[in-house]
């Protein structure tokens, strides 16, 4: 290289097919002072180290048409154009960057990405380098295997160890980035556990939080319990009271005396039923209700239960019917089964207009799969080890039930119409009493109904067997 | 920052943003022939070009110093070389991921005028990466 030659009288070529870098390049080269032509492929720059021959080549690799590999080694297959140095942008990512570099004869190599004073001192030390590499370097050749492939490497000392120099550069700038990357998870991983931490504690609040809520709810039917007894006892003196008063125990009473008497006995024993339906939800709640299995009839037990209904149909005008099929001795909690019976058919009673059909039918059949149209919410599991049921249906033509109503149907306090609730007195609990007292056989409920048609409720309790010698037995709650 | 450096970064964005749509719409019409391509093959010459045309990408995006648009562009490498050497299928992961990527990087490219704001990138670069 002569070195007196200033740098606005040296020629670059940049190859390069994408305008921004190449701009970029041109920048960075021509600030240096020195003179720079662009060609966006290898045909052009072929074409433009013919037109005039540059000082110096910088090419890209990837390229289409022809790459920067082929460019290099077509430039020092040609004698006259042979000692043009030529610098190859790589990203030296795999190992045959390396050969394919040394196999096609380049000087020098840049690494992907560059920084700008790199590049320039690179260009800087070819340019004065390259009497070093000017003619015989071509000679001397060495045979190399690389993933199963031969290579045949003809580049001079000098070229390899620039190489050599460019990889090992590559080797501790990667490392650099490693280590960075290697603070950064530390980094992450400290944040992700701290985050875990403050979930953790989270969770635990809302543990707490539960605890407390569920001791809540259970004082809460605790005291409703409580509180239900203390009203009985002076209510129990009012029924009393008034019962004597209005079958003349203490004396005659005038007409209107008694009429106003059969009220408040009449009143007091609504009362009554309210509270004790208010207790028994209560104590469901409150985990204080127990099943007293006892080998039970069922026939006789649901025809004393009808007896008591028959009274009340007939008030209503409505008829009641029963079919019962013979079923052997049962063990069953018979309060809350009768229990069971009359909610639903006092319920049936109750909204089936005069003249209307309240049907009841007890049945024993084997475990059928998904009841169609049972209500998944409070479906509960029957015990597996017996496949038979009993099956309690009441069946009414009242007025029934709308479809979006049927969720709300067993929830406590809840008269789905507001304006039901003055045409039809109750406490709202039955419903929400019967699911309590079957969830605590582990029974399972349907129901389905159709406004203006009637209604259709059917309850299936496991069936246990009651052999001669069963005792009494006690189950608690959720057990 | 002298006012000659800003007039020349201003030139050079104009030259990316000219750039980045003619590779973007490239790969575009790539990855449709690939699509219509069928028949379980791949091709490899498709593949080749939409990967030149990533790299290219890739370092105009260096050029400009927009860290992001590089990053993705490298992770869409890493894709079309596992394609390449046979480790993932075109399923259509891969097209509506490439598609995603591509739709998205020409918004981000056409907005860049002004001031440079940050490319919210990342996870479509996760779901290349997925691939």
């Amino acid at each position: 290289m002569n070195l007196k030659m200033k740098n606005d009288e040296i020629d670059i070529l940049i190859v390069e097919d994408s305008p921004t870098q190449a701009e970029k390049l041109r920048y960075l080269i021509e600030g240096k002072g020195y003179g720079v032509r662009v060609a966006i492929d290898g045909a052009m720059a072929l074409a433009a180290i013919k037109e005039r021959k540059p000082n110096l080549v910088l090419s890209d690799i990837v390229m289409p048409g022809m790459d920067g590999y082929t460019l290099c080694r077509t430039i020092k297959e040609d004698e006259n154009w042979r000692d043009v140095p030529i610098i190859l942008v790589t990203s030296l990512n795999d190992p045959k960057d390396i050969i394919h570099g040394l196999e096609c004869g380049a000087d020098n190599f840049i690494r992907k990405p560059y920084a700008d004073a790199y590049l320039l001192a690179r260009i800087e030390y070819v340019l004065m380098n390259q009497e070093l590499r000017s003619g015989k370097n071509m000679d001397v050749g060495i045979v190399l295997y690389l993933g199963n492939q031969k290579h045949f490497i003809n580049s001079q000392r000098q070229q390899i160890l620039d190489l050599l120099i460019s990889t090992y550069e590559q080797a501790v700038f990667v490392n650099d980035e490693l280590h960075e990357r290697e603070r950064q998870v530390i980094e992450l991983n400290m944040r992700l556990a701290q985050y875990t931490t403050e979930l953790e504690a989270t969770n635990r609040i809302v543990a707490d939080k539960n605890i407390e809520l569920e001791h809540a709810s259970r004082a809460k039917s605790e005291f409703l319990a409580n509180m239900s007894h203390e009203l009985r006892t002076p209510l129990n003196a009012i029924l009393g009271f008034s019962e004597a008063l209005k079958d003349g125990l203490v004396g005659p009473m005038e007409e209107q005396q008694r009429e106003y008497i059969t009220d408040i006995y009449e009143s007091g024993g609504h009362l009554l039923s309210l509270i004790n339906d208010i207790l028994d939800l209560a104590k469901i709640e409150a985990g204080k209700m127990e099943l007293e299995l006892v080998p039970t009839n069922l026939k006789m037990l649901l025809e004393n239960s009808a007896s008591l209904l028959r009274e009340r149909a007939h008030a209503h005008s409505v008829r009641l019917t029963l079919s019962v099929e013979p079923i052997e001795s049962a063990l069953v909690d018979q309060r809350k089964f009768k229990q069971i019976v009359f909610n639903l058919v006092s319920n049936a009673i109750k909204f089936t207009p005069a003249g209307g059909d309240v049907m009841i039918a007890l049945s024993k059949k084997e475990r059928a799969l998904d009841p169609v149209g049972s209500l998944g919410d409070f479906e509960s599991e029957l015990p597996a080890a017996s496949g038979q049921y009993i099956e309690l249906c009441v069946t009414d033509n009242g007025i029934g039930i709308e479809p979006e109503a049927l969720n709300k149907l067993f929830q406590p306090f809840v008269q789905l119409d507001s304006g039901l609730t003055r045409k039809y007195e109750g406490s709202g609990l039955g419903l929400a009493i019967v699911k309590q007292l079957v969830e605590l056989h582990n029974g399972t409920m349907e129901v389905k109904s159709i406004v203006g048609s009637g209604s259709y409720f059917a309850v299936s309790l496991p069936y246990i067997k009651a052999s001669s010698h069963s005792p009494v037995q006690v189950l608690k709650a959720g057990q | 920052m002298t006012t000659e450096r800003n007039n020349f970064l201003e030139r050079l964005m104009v030259i990316f943003k000219r750039e980045a749509e003619e590779h973007l719409k490239t790969m575009t019409e790539l990855l449709q022939l690939l699509e219509s391509g069928g028949n379980g093959q791949v091709d490899m010459d498709i593949v080749d070009h939409l990967f030149r045309e990533a790299h290219s990408l890739k370092g105009a995006a260096r050029s400009v110093d927009i860290a992001l648009i590089e990053s993705v562009c490298q992770s869409m490498e890493y894709a079309l070389v596992k394609l390449k050497q046979k480790e993932i299928d075109l399923s259509s992961g891969f097209f509506t991921a490439f598609y995603q990527v591509i739709a998205h990087l020409t918004y981000e490219v056409s907005h860049l005028a002004g001031e440079r704001k940050a490319l919210n990138l990342v996870q479509l670069q996760l779901m290349l990466q997925a691939l």
